[in-house]
């Protein structure tokens, strides 16, 4: 579906941010799940998506980095397991020349960058902290932030997207 | 073989169109729909027409009606009787998922997928017209592991 490789990027850096796309988890477990693409990372995703050179319209652009974000978003959930059983996905909002701004209340936001073939892109999740957990602030921990995540979690979603098993 | 797709995604509508080419199906006709309502309102003028599909593959989350309202106003109106229904998810455990397939939905398909995962669901289904797969030897799912 998506034959790229994707790893894990030094993100001490900024990444200019021209589309932004963003999934809410609700019902129960209230979460969310952005990207932010440049717009050459963007035209390179639509290119990996679709096997073409830039033989598309620009509406594609936000489908793209709006399916990115499903696709992350969905990955992210079914590993959180039983935290988020049952909780709805949205459709994707999406943003154009900004990231979307956190909800005041948030409790604990990481942010990570990627790339694919040179194609830099952020990812960042907003989770509560579990039930009976201590606030994360307080004690350090982000228990929705598994170790899954920091071990390059999108990286291995981006690499099971391969069409080469 | 005349298939439906339903997706808000254009750039998915196209992924999966050719994931159904790979996959050795013989396909005659494509017809994409970008929400619930415009399937509907596709397999209804089909109807008049007395055109009939072979599959439809439906995503479950969609704006104005999703892939759950389709199939309750699929089987409310009689459209398209018989013709399989697989779902597209990114989120295999959501309930929604559950809801279409207990709503009729005959199977579904997890996103990212392989082309070998978009095979085997199809060919969890009934013999499709038009299509080159081999008979179903053991029922399976797709999804990425």
């Amino acid at each position: 579906m998506f034959a790229e490789s994707c790893a894990a990027v030094d993100d001490s850096g900024r990444i200019p941010v021209d589309l932004s796309a963003r999934i809410e988890l609700s019902g129960g477990f209230a979460a969310q799940c952005a990207v932010c693409f440049p717009s050459q990372s963007a035209r390179n995703l639509t290119n990996a998506f679709l096997e073409s050179q830039d033989d598309w319209d620009d509406g594609m652009l936000a489908d793209s980095v709006g399916e990115m974000c499903n696709l992350i978003a969905g990955g992210w959930k079914r590993r959180l397991g039983e935290p988020a059983w049952g909780a709805d996905l949205s459709v994707p909002t999406l943003c154009r020349g900004r990231e979307f701004a956190h909800p005041c209340d948030s409790i604990a936001t990481l942010r990570r960058h990627y790339a694919f073939n040179g194609s830099p892109f952020a990812v960042s999740i907003v989770a509560p902290p579990a039930t009976g957990s201590p606030h994360p602030a307080a004690s350090g921990a982000v228990p929705y932030f598994t170790t899954d995540w920091n071990k390059g979690e999108v990286s291995r979603l981006a690499n099971s997207l391969s069409d080469e098993e | 073989m005349r298939v439906l797709i339903l997706d808000d995604s254009a750039v998915m509508r196209k992924i999966v169109e050719e994931a159904l080419r790979h996959a050795d199906l013989d396909l005659t006709d494509v017809l994409q729909a970008c929400n619930g309502e415009q399937g509907v309102a596709i397999l209804a003028q089909a109807a008049v027409a007395s055109q009939s599909f072979d599959l439809i593959l439906c995503d479950v989350h969609m704006p104005v009606l999703d892939g759950l309202g389709f199939l309750h106003e699929v089987s409310r109106l009689n459209l398209a009787p018989g013709v399989p229904v697989v779902m597209i998810t990114a989120d295999a455990d959501d309930p929604y998922l559950m809801s279409a397939i207990a709503a009729g939905a005959q199977g579904y398909i997890a996103k990212p997928f392989t082309l070998r995962q978009v095979q085997a669901a199809l060919s969890s289904l009934p013999p499709l017209a038009g299509s080159r797969l081999p008979p179903p030897a053991v029922s399976s799912i797709g999804g990425a592991p």
